[in-house]
C-alpha cells in the first residue's frame, strides 16, 4: 500500500502522515523479556536489510513525503554499522532533515560518539532515548542487560556534548525480587541525571519470551498486582513531585518536552512506519509489516517494497471509534470529541453510556470537554479498555 | 427356549463388569481379537473417557456345552447408584445374574444394593470372584463375606481374571448349567417387555426388548399395550456387539426392532409389545413392567446467550430421545433469564447430561448448583411439591416443609466406624443398625436427607475413611423438617439462581461457605464486589471481592496498538461465558458455589 491519495470514505485518515518511524531490529543481545522484532547483529542481514528498508521507502512513500517527526526505534538503531549509517542517511537524510524532532533509541553502553555524531549529522537526531531500565547491577543482571549502572550518566554527558536537544531515559519496575526500596534509588538515580524525559515501564511478561517460559517453570515469580500498583503509584507521585507532567500511562516530561511522535499514535493520527514488524495507520487502516527480519528483507528484494505489508486490517468506523478511545484515554489529554472528529473523523456519540458507567465506578472524570481517567483508572486502564473494546455481545452474535 | 440363557452383570462401581463382558466377547468369537478394544460395550463417547458404564448394553453369544449350542444373553450394567435403574430394568429380562466382586476389595455397598435387586427379581444369583489375577486378592476371605452379608452360597464362587481371561471359560459353562432357561410361551400370544430405546435420525425410536412369549417378525403390526397405539416393524435383530438384523425374535431372546416412531414418550420402557389382530393373536394382560425412574436432583440449566435458548431446548429435546431419566420443564430466573428445570438421577447423571448438551448442541450453559425436591405445606392446607429453592413461598404461607430422606448403606472397614458415626450426626443422619460383613467390615444402614448427600456427604465419607467406605442409598420418602432458605446478594441484588435450602442449625455455616466460595470464583471487578448471604430480611454473612489492583499494558505504541487492542478483545471475550447481573459478571462456575465440595460422583469425574 502506498500514500497516494486515499479514496475518500468516511472522512477517516484524510490527512496525510506526519509520522515516520523507521525500525533497525539489531540487538548487541537479546533481553530475556523482550518480544520486539529484533535480530542478532550480523553484518551481512544488515546490509540486506538497509537495502530492503530503503526499497520499501521508495515503493511506499510518496513523492514530496516531509514528516514531523521521525524515530528510529529496535532493536537498537544506534548500533548500526558505521557502513551502515551511511547507507540510511543516505536515503533518510533528506527526510528527515526537515523533521521537528527526530528520535534516537540507543543502548547506554553501545551508544558511542563517532556513531552518534554521524547521526546527528546525517539525520538531525535532536532527541535521544537511552534504554536505562535500572541503576542496581543486581537488576540490571537479572534483566539480562548488556549496560552497567554507570554507562547511562556517560551516555546522558554524550548527548549533551553533542548539543542533543532532550534525553529521555527508560526505567522500569516490577522485575522480580524488585523492593519499593529500589524503585526509589532508581528514582533517585534517574531525576539525579536531569532528563527531559522518563518512560517508566512495569515489566510485562509477554507469553514465549524467556521470562514468561520461566515463570511458567516456576524459576520466577512475577511481582503481585498489589505490589506493581504500589510501585506505580509511587513512581507517579514521584515523578510529579519532581515537576514532570504525567501525559501517558507510562511517560513523564518536563512541560513541553512529551514525546511529540508518540503522541501521533495516541491520537489515532495517521503514521507510516518502515522496516520489519512496523506499523502504519493509513487511511483509517492498519497495516502490519512481515515481522521475521530476514523474512521481511527476501519479500521486499525480491517481490519489492509493497511486499513488506503481511496485513491489512480495516475496521468498521464503530470499532475504530471504540479503539481510538481507548487510546485516547491512555493520555493526559484523555478523550476530547472535538479533537477525535478532527483527528479522525470519527463521532464518539454511541460511547456515551459506556462512558458514563465506568465514570459512575470512579474510572474516569469529566474536565470540561474531555473524558480523563482518574488517578484509579490509569491504574485500570486496561479493564476501562475491555470495557470500551466490547462488542454489542447480543447484537454481534445475533448478526453472526 | 431350552437353549438360551439371559443373564446380567451386576456388581459394584469399577469390579470389572465391562472388563469381564470383553473376555465373554473374545471367547465366544463374536470379536475377533483384533477387532477387540477395552469395555467394548461401553460405546458412548463419555463412557470411554470415563472409564464407567452409563447404559446397560445387552449382547448375544453363542456358547457350546456338551456338544450343543446355547444362546447366551448378556446384559453389561453400570455400577454408580444413579444408574441403579439401569440395573432393575436389565434384571427384569433376564433369568439369571453375575454378582462379580473384585478380590481385591470384597463386598461393597453397591453389591449389596444390586445383589438384593437381583434376588427381589427371583433370579439365580451366582456369585464370582473377580480380578484373581492380582498378587493382593484374598477370594477366600471375600467368599466368606459374602456368604455372611448376602446369604449366598459362596464356596464354590468361581475364581476369574478378566483381564488375563482366567476361568471364564468354565464361568460360560457355569451360566449354562445354573441360570434356568427362559418360561415364556413360544407359541402363545406375542408379549415382549421394552427394556430400553435409542434414536437416531434415520430409523426414528430403536426399541430395545426381551421377548416373553411369542414370535414377532419383520413386517408384523404391533400394539404397545399401555397407549394402544400401533407401529408396523420395519426391521428387527439382536446385538452381536452391533446391531444385526435377523428373521425374527422368539420367546426368550433379546434384541431390537424399529418401525417409524417418533416419538420417546409413545414407547415407555417397561411397556409391553403385543400383535395387532392382523399380525397374530393379541395378548391380554400386559407384563409387569417396572416404574419410571424417579429424578432425585434438580438444577436449571440456562443458555449464557439468552439468544440461544431455542438451541437449548432442541438439544434437551434431542437428549431426551435418548435418555428419558431426566425430565425438564421451562424455569424463569430473574437474574438469568429463561431456561429449563431439569431433573437427573443423580450428580453423576446429572454432569453427564451437563457434558452431552454442550458437547452436542454447542450452547454453552450456565448451570445451577442441584438441589432436591420439597414437600411444602402451605397454610391453606395444600401440598406442592417444588423443586427449586427460587420456588419457594414466602415464609408467612408455610406451614411445614418435607425433605426427601434416603436409606443409606455404608460399607466400611471397622476402623472407621466412628468415622462414619461422626459423619452422619453432622450430617443429620438416623443410624439404623449395623451388621458385620466378615472379621473386619460392617455395613452400616443410616436414613439420611437427600440434601445432605446432595451436599458433600459423598465427599465427606470418602475422605474419613481414606476412601475406603462406599455408599449406596434409595430414596425412602418425605419428612418432615425446619428447613430455610438461603438468599443471595450479589453487589446488593439478589440472584434468586444462587439461593438455597437448608436446616435451620446450619445456615450460618452454609452461608458462610457459600459467600466465600463465591468470593474465590467472581473475579475482582473494577469496583468492590460485596457478597452478602440474608434469611429472610436478615444478613448472616458477608463477604467482599476486592476491586482490582493494577491492571493496565505499560506499553502501546504504534506497533502495539493492534495486538494490544485484539488481547483485550480476546480478554473480553473470555469475560462472555459469564452471566451479567447487574454490573457484575458471574462466571459460570460460581452458579455452582451452593454445591458442597464437589457432591457424589462416585469418584469417576476425574477417572480417565
Ligand atoms: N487386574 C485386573 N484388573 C481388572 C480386571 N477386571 C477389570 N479390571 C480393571 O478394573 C477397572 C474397572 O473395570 P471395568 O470393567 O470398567 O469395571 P466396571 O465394573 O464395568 O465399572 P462400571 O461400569 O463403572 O461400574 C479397569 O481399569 C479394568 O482394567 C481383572 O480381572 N484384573
Ligand atoms: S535491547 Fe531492547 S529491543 Fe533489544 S532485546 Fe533488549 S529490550 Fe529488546
Ligand atoms: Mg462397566
Amino acid at each position: 500500500m502506498t500514500l497516494a491519495p486515499p479514496p475518500r470514505g468516511d472522512g477517516a485518515g484524510a490527512t496525510s502522515p506526519a509520522a515516520l518511524y523507521v525500525h533497525l531490529p539489531f540487538c548487541a543481545r537479546r533481553c530475556p523479556y523482550c518480544d520486539f522484532a529484533t535480530a542478532d547483529l550480523s553484518a551481512a542481514l544488515e546490509a540486506r536489510y538497509l537495502d530492503a528498508l530503503e526499497a520499501e521507502a521508495r515503493a511506499r512513500l510518496p513523492a514530496g513525503f516531509a514528516p514531523r517527526t521521525v524515530y528510529l526505534g529496535g532493536g537498537t538503531p544506534a548500533e548500526l554499522t558505521t557502513a551502515g549509517i551511511a547507507r540510511l542517511v543516505a536515503w533518510l537524510g533528506p527526510l528527515a532533515r526537515g523533521a521537528a524532532e527526530v528520535t534516537l533509541e540507543a543502548n547506554p553502553r553501545t551508544l558511542l560518539p563517532r556513531k552518534l555524531r554521524a547521526l546527528r549529522a546525517g539525520l538531525g537526531v535532536d532527541r535521544v532515548s537511552l534504554g536505562a531500565q535500572s541503576f542496581q547491577p543486581r537488576l540490571l543482571a537479572a534483566l539480562g542487560r548488556v549496560h552497567r549502572p554507570e554507562d547511562v550518566p556517560r551516555a546522558v554527558a554524550l548527548a549533551r556534548a553533542e548539543g542533543v536537544a532532550q534525553v529521555s531515559l527508560d526505567l522500569m519496575f516490577g522485575a522480580p525480587g524488585q523492593t519499593l526500596a529500589e524503585v526509589d534509588l532508581d528514582l533517585d538515580a534517574a531525576l539525579a541525571l536531569a532528563p527531559d524525559h522518563l518512560s517508566v515501564y512495569c515489566l510485562t511478561w509477554e507469553e514465549g519470551t524467556p521470562y514468561a517460559l520461566a515463570r511458567d517453570r516456576g524459576a520466577l515469580r512475577p511481582r503481585s498486582a498489589g505490589w506493581e500498583a504500589r510501585a506505580y503509584a509511587r513512581v507517579r507521585a514521584r515523578l510529579r513531585a519532581a515537576g514532570f507532567v504525567h501525559y501517558e500511562v507510562s511517560s513523564f516530561a518536563r512541560p513541553g518536552r512529551h514525546a511529540r511522535h508518540n503522541t501521533v499514535y495516541w491520537r489515532s493520527l495517521p503514521f507510516v512506519g518502515l522496516g520489519n514488524g512496523a506499523a502504519s495507520l493509513l487511511d483509517g487502516a492498519r497495516l502490519t509489516n512481515v515481522r521475521d527480519p530476514a523474512a521481511y528483507a527476501d519479500a521486499v528484494l525480491t517481490r519489492g517494497g509493497a511486499a513488506a505489508v503481511a496485513e491489512v486490517e480495516v475496521l468498521p468506523p464503530a470499532r475504530r471509534l471504540r479503539e481510538a478511545a481507548w487510546l485516547a484515554l491512555r493520555t493526559s489529554h484523555g478523550l476530547e470529541p472535538a479533537r477525535l472528529r478532527a483527528d479522525a473523523g470519527l463521532d464518539p456519540a454511541p460511547l456515551a453510556a459506556d462512558l458514563e458507567r465506568l465514570a459512575g465506578w470512579g474510572l474516569l472524570a469529566r474536565r470540561g470537554a474531555r473524558w480523563v481517567l482518574t488517578g484509579r483508572g490509569v491504574t485500570l486502564a486496561d479493564a476501562v479498555g475491555r470495557e470500551l473494546l466490547r462488542e454489542d455481545d447480543e447484537a454481534a452474535r445475533a448478526e453472526a | 427356549m431350552r437353549l438360551i440363557r439371559n443373564f446380567s452383570i451386576i456388581a459394584h462401581i469399577d469390579h470389572g463388569k465391562s472388563t469381564l463382558a470383553d473376555r465373554m466377547l473374545e471367547m465366544t468369537g463374536i470379536v475377533s481379537r483384533r477387532e477387540a478394544r477395552d469395555q467394548m460395550l461401553d460405546s458412548m463417547d463419555l463412557e470411554r473417557e470415563r472409564g464407567i458404564t452409563i447404559k446397560a448394553a445387552a449382547v448375544r453369544l453363542p456358547w457350546t456345552v456338551d456338544g450343543v449350542e446355547y444362546q447366551l444373553n448378556l446384559i453389561d450394567t453400570p455400577g454408580h447408584v444413579d444408574f441403579t435403574y439401569e440395573v432393575s430394568r436389565s434384571l427384569a429380562a433376564c433369568e439369571g445374574a453375575i454378582l462379580l466382586v473384585d478380590a481385591t476389595q470384597g463386598v461393597e455397598a453397591q453389591t449389596v444394593a444390586n445383589c438384593m435387586l437381583a434376588l427381589e427379581a427371583n433370579l439365580e444369583v451366582i456369585p464370582v470372584l473377580n480380578k484373581v489375577d492380582l498378587p493382593t486378592a484374598r477370594p477366600d476371605e471375600i467368599a466368606e463375606e459374602i456368604e455372611n452379608s448376602l446369604a449366598l452360597d459362596a464356596t464354590g464362587a468361581p475364581h476369574v481374571s478378566g483381564k488375563t481371561g482366567e476361568g471364564v471359560p468354565a464361568l460360560l459353562d457355569l451360566i449354562v448349567r445354573q441360570v434356568p432357561p427362559p418360561k415364556g410361551e413360544r407359541a402363545g400370544p406375542l408379549r415382549a417387555l421394552v427394556i430400553d430405546s435409542v434414536y437416531d435420525d434415520y430409523r426414528g425410536i430403536v426399541v430395545y426388548i426381551r421377548v416373553v412369549d411369542g414370535v414377532l417378525r419383520p413386517r408384523d403390526r404391533i400394539v404397545l399395550m399401555s397407549t394402544g397405539k400401533t407401529y408396523e416393524v420395519t426391521e428387527l435383530g439382536i446385538f452381536q456387539p452391533r446391531e444385526k438384523a435377523t428373521e425374527q425374535l422368539e420367546a426368550g431372546e433379546v434384541g431390537y426392532f424399529w418401525g417409524a416412531i417418533k416419538s420417546l414418550e409413545d414407547v415407555r420402557i417397561g411397556e409391553t409389545v403385543t400383535h395387532f389382530k392382523d399380525s397374530g393373536t393379541p395378548a391380554t394382560t400386559p407384563l409387569p413392567g417396572y416404574k419410571d425412574p424417579q429424578p432425585m436432583v434438580f438444577a436449571s440449566i440456562f443458555p449464557t446467550y439468552n439468544g440461544e435458548l431455542p438451541q437449548l431446548r432442541k438439544a434437551l429435546e434431542k437428549l431426551h430421545l435418548n435418555d428419558a431419566s431426566f425430565t425438564y420443564e421451562p424455569d424463569k430466573s430473574e437474574a438469568l433469564g429463561f431456561g429449563f428445570r431439569c431433573g437427573f438421577l443423580g450428580l453423576l447423571h446429572m454432569d453427564v447430561v451437563q457434558e452431552r448438551l454442550e458437547r452436542e448442541s454447542n450452547v454453552t450453559i450456565v448451570q445451577t448448583a442441584p438441589s432436591v425436591s420439597y414437600e411444602v405445606v402451605k397454610t391453606g392446607g395444600e401440598v406442592a411439591l417444588i423443586t427449586s429453592p427460587a420456588a419457594l413461598p414466602d415464609a408467612n404461607f408455610i406451614v411445614e416443609i418435607r425433605e426427601p430422606i434416603v436409606r443409606a448403606q455404608i460399607v466400611t472397614p471397622t476402623e472407621y466406624v466412628g468415622a462414619m458415626n461422626t459423619l452422619n450426626v453432622t450430617k443429620r443422619g438416623k443410624f439404623v443398625r449395623q451388621e458385620h460383613l466378615g472379621q473386619s467390615r460392617v455395613i452400616l444402614v443410616y436414613d439420611v436427607p437427600l440434601a445432605e448427600i446432595v451436599y458433600d456427604y459423598y465427599d465427606t465419607l470418602k475422605s474419613a475413611s481414606r476412601g475406603y467406605a462406599t455408599l449406596s442409598y434409595e430414596l425412602q420418602g418425605y419428612q418432615a423438617s425446619d428447613l430455610v432458605k438461603l438468599n443471595v446478594l450479589v453487589n446488593g441484588t439478589p440472584v434468586d439462581a444462587l439461593s438455597t435450602i437448608c436446616h435451620r442449625s446450619e445456615a450460618e455455616v452454609r452461608g458462610r461457605e457459600l459467600c466465600k466460595r463465591l468470593r474465590e470464583e467472581i473475579p475482582r471487578h473494577m469496583f468492590d464486589v460485596p457478597i452478602q448471604a440474608a434469611i429472610g430480611g436478615r444478613i448472616i454473612a458477608r463477604e467482599t471481592v476486592k476491586a482490582l489492583r493494577k491492571d493496565v499494558t505499560a506499553k502501546c505504541y504504534g506497533g502495539d496498538v493492534s495486538r494490544k487492542r485484539k488481547l483485550l478483545e480476546k480478554q473480553k471475550e473470555g469475560k462472555k461465558r459469564m452471566k451479567h447481573v447487574g454490573n457484575v459478571e458471574i462466571p459460570q462456575k460460581a452458579f455452582l458455589a451452593a454445591l458442597g465440595s464437589g457432591g457424589d460422583d462416585g469418584g469417576k469425574k476425574k477417572k480417565k
